[in-house]
């Protein structure tokens, strides 16, 4: 929801009237610790939103005597205390879970405590990015804890952190990160600029953002990294990366990125070089496979016969002999209802969700090719393609794959072969076009030498030497030493 | 923000078009698809050609259909045979194409041309002349359920790949064919009692069959047209000393010499080859004499290497396509003067065999 001018503007008191304000919600709390009504103190404040613990423990036994504010001040053994007379700034940290202290009920003069209760879960495992090997924390949906588990990863001043309140009504907590020194201050002041800039009432996610700051928000392919490991943040950083966190948001924003990251593990620096560039290719041919090869199926099937080997004919024709669809619809209903299939595991209850992925999969497909509804090969294709969907790194972006083979499908009906070439050159035209955050998607072209450093394959650390070159980084080795050589320490590694 | 009629007739169009298809569509359950073409000669100058597609059912061994109908063209009896076929015929997946002999002599050029002008048809068509009839051939009970055209052209390719015929197929025999210097050359095949066997190479002069090489001369033949491949012979030697090679790679080098006018060649054969069996006429303790037999076979490979040179000689064919390269080396090549030349020209074989295994026993 957009205000339009001359609206009351949400949340923001104009005068002393921030109680009467207040006092309407029913959880709001306005009382007096003393018996006699002329005498201090007044306190106010939000029951769900306090720490009552603290509130005991901490404050009231200081209300007792009858010391002016500036005196409580300095009592209190609370970090966060503020002294104002401002009505806006007393209501926005009332509601943010601040104890308002007065000398008398309608005074000007108010003493903020931050005695907030937050409450979130534990710093755990990331459970959408998981690894074998390598860290396993995952970010929690509290700004300040995220920052921090980033913060631990760089102890350098350089890494800055700006801090924006975006939302008409969730005021929510937005902080940019950035190395400074290393990230293009081009970029940074791109991103503060377009945060700034958004108009809406609720963010509720750090997706948000990064959806409406994206260059192209009509585009299938995601602009931004969405991760909650904080190795792929500090990694990002040190690259000259900007970094979006959201208050009650588990995943960062990684910004600008190029198609060939969405195939970057970060597992992968956990392994071998060798290893982990196999394990890298996998994925990128696993893209193909996914996106091409329940329509390569329909354009043989339906078109070109010819290219059928002699000795899979029999397989092929075989298995399809009795099947009463033409291999169009065949492939259609059985996408579709492998896409339901993983929709339903991932809404329903966990628990029924458990069983019903390997149930569902397995024993529906079996019935429909005994029922000769498809054919047994198109079963083992669609499976292969759908497993494959899943091997990149970045869940975005495997629904991207995941969607974008259904437009190809359509194409392989319509003009076989010819619509899958048409689809691929269709996707390359539109990803050649596509920036994210004004910086190429599909950096990868020109190849540079970086581009062979760690993009399409990752060489031994010791042979990883710049900066990739497409963010514009005002660093531009990895190691701060005589440039060219990596320091002594270096050689300990690799 | 795109229009929203605009966008509606989008989606209708996606809705509607999904069904049809803008090209005309060949689904592979609704077609039968002809893996093996036959072409005999029939009575009053017409054609019996044979058609042999699989037909293809769920969870059963697929069986074989032959059907015969006599025609002027080939794409005639297409259309003959297409009225008693479920699903229309196609010919994307033809894998063979055999060709009566009878009708070989008469030419073949005309059922060669629609394989070529049909893109649909691959260059990698085997095609094979058959001793007899080709449709006797496909109509064998045997290969009812083992399909009988695949079973010709695996049969074909392997004696290609590890046997002893030289390498042909569609591309081959049109390179050959239309190639002003050279023959062409197709296997030839023969239903022997219950079996399908390859008899020996048909030697064309164009289109038409003339005469054929045995299976004791392909080895020489083989090595003189194809590189680097593998063959197998035996060679009786004097004395009757019994060496079988194994051909591990050849090289065959032909050159032209232009002497008073008319040319000359001298084709230099480099083999390098295995021992695969050796019986000795006299039965003594020694090892084998590398140097000795090596001389004997190039002798012998020379010997046989003239042979059927002068057999091509005497039938005016030149599957070596010694005039080729005659024209390659010689401007002014005249293809009538060339034929003149032909039945006399002086052609020296130089054959370097070498043995270069031995077994693991000497």
């Amino acid at each position: 929801m957009k205000l339009k001018n001359g609206d009351k503007e949400y949340g923001a008191g104009s005068n002393q009237n921030w109680l009467e304000r207040l006092s309407k919600s029913n959880d709001f709390v306005h009382e007096h610790t003393s018996l006699r009504d002329d005498e201090p103190f007044w306190i106010s404040y939000y029951r769900t939103l306090v720490s009552s613990d603290i509130l005991h423990k901490d404050v009231l036994p200081y209300l007792q005597e009858k010391l002016p504010l500036e005196e409580l001040k300095s009592r209190i053994p609370v970090q966060e205390i503020i002294f104002t007379r401002d009505a806006d700034e007393i209501i926005q940290n009332i509601l943010n879970g601040s104890l308002a202290i007065q000398k008398h009920q309608y005074d000007d003069e108010c003493l903020l405590i931050n005695i907030a209760n937050s409450k979130f879960r534990d710093v755990g495992m990331a459970t959408m990015e998981s690894s074998t090997l390598g860290p396993q924390v995952g970010f929690i949906e509290e700004l300040d804890t995220n920052i921090n588990l980033v913060r631990k990863r760089l102890p350098v001043p350089e890494l800055l952190v700006k801090e924006m309140k975006v939302g008409e009504l969730s005021k929510t907590r937005v902080a940019v990160l950035y190395m400074d020194g290393i990230a293009d201050p081009e970029n940074v002041n791109t991103v503060i600029q377009r945060i700034k800039d958004i108009q809406y009432d609720h963010i509720q996610d750090s997706s948000y953002i990064a959806s409406m700051i994206e260059d192209n928000s009509n585009s299938l392919f995601p602009q931004s990294i969405s991760t909650e490991r904080a190795d792929r943040v500090a990694a990002g950083l040190t690259e000259g990366k900007i970094i979006i966190a959201s208050d009650g948001s588990p995943n960062l924003v990684i910004l600008p990125v190029t198609l060939m990251e969405s195939f970057i593990a970060m597992e992968d620096y956990s392994y071998s070089w060798i290893i982990s560039n196999f394990f890298r290719l996998l994925r990128f041919a696993a893209m193909f496979i996914s996106t091409m090869i329940t329509p390569m199926y329909v354009a043989i099937m339906t078109y070109h016969y010819e290219l059928i080997p002699a000795r899979l004919l029999e397989t092929l024709v075989g298995s399809r002999a009795a099947v009463p669809f033409a291999p169009f619809l065949e492939a259609l209903f059985l996408e579709l209802m492998i896409e339901m299939v993983k929709e339903a595991g991932i809404r329903l209850p966990l628990k029924i969700g458990q069983s019903l992925g390997v149930v569902g999969g397995i024993v529906i497909g079996q019935a429909v090719v005994e029922a000769g509804l498809t054919s047994n090969v198109l079963l083992i294709l669609v499976g292969l393609g759908s497993l494959a969907s899943y091997t990149s790194p970045v869940y975005k972006f495997s629904n991207t794959i995941r969607f974008i083979k259904f437009p190809v499908i359509f194409l392989a009906q319509w003009f076989g072969l010819l619509g899958v070439f048409l689809a691929f050159l269709i996707t390359q035209i539109h990803l050649l076009r596509l920036t994210s955050l004004g910086r190429p998607y599909l950096s990868q072209y020109p190849i540079r030498n970086t581009s062979f450093q760690d993009l399409w394959v990752r060489l031994p650390f010791s042979m990883q030497k710049e900066n990739p070159k497409t963010l514009r980084p005002q660093k531009k080795w990895k190691s701060t030493g005589t440039g060219k050589k990596t320091g002594p320490a270096n050689d300990f590694y690799e | 923000m795109m229009n929203r009629s605009a966008f509606c007739l989008i989606l209708i169009l996606l809705l509607l078009l999904s069904g049809c298809s803008f090209l005309p569509t060949n689904i592979v359950n609704e077609i039968d698809m002809a893996q093996g073409v036959g072409y005999d000669l029939a009575e009053k100058k017409n054609i019996k050609g044979t058609i042999v597609f699989p037909i293809f059912k769920k969870d059963k061994t697929s069986t074989t259909e032959v059907r015969t109908a006599i025609g002027k063209s080939s794409k005639e009896i297409r259309s003959i045979l297409n009225n008693e076929t479920r699903y229309t015929l196609v010919s994307g997946q033809v894998r063979v194409a055999l060709y009566g002999k009878k009708m070989a002599k008469k030419g073949i050029n005309d059922f060669v041309d629609t394989l070529h002008r049909d893109p649909a048809i691959g260059s990698l068509v085997q095609m094979a002349i058959v001793d007899g009839d080709s449709n006797e051939l496909f109509k064998m009970k045997k290969y009812k359920n083992e399909n009988v055209s695949i079973h010709i052209q695996e049969l074909l390719e392997q004696n290609m790949k590890m046997g002893l015929l030289p390498q042909t197929n569609l591309q081959s025999f049109l390179f050959q064919f239309f190639q002003i210097g050279q023959d062409p050359y197709l296997p030839l095949i023969k239903k022997e009692k219950d079996n399908i066997r390859i008899t020996g190479m048909a030697i064309f002069k164009d289109d038409q069959y003339v005469t054929s090489i045995s299976m004791e001369d392909l080895f020489i033949f083989k090595a003189l047209v194809d590189i680097n491949r593998t063959g197998l012979r035996q060679f009786i030697l004097e004395k009757h000393d019994n060496v079988v090679l194994d051909t591990l790679g050849s090289k065959v080098k032909y050159k032209v010499k232009i002497v008073q006018g008319r040319p000359e060649f001298t084709i230099n054969l480099k083999m390098k080859t295995r021992l695969h069996e050796f019986a000795p006429s006299e039965k003594q303790r020694q090892s084998f004499d590398k140097k000795k037999y090596q001389k004997q076979v190039e002798q012998e490979l020379e010997k046989s290497a003239i042979n059927i040179i002068n057999q091509f000689k005497k039938h005016q064919v030149d599957p070596l396509g010694l005039g080729a390269k005659y024209k390659e080396h010689y401007r002014g090549f005249n293809e009538k003067q060339w034929n003149m030349y032909y039945p006399n020209v002086k052609v020296v074989v130089n054959a370097d065999i070498e043995i270069l295994q031995t077994g693991t026993v000497d």
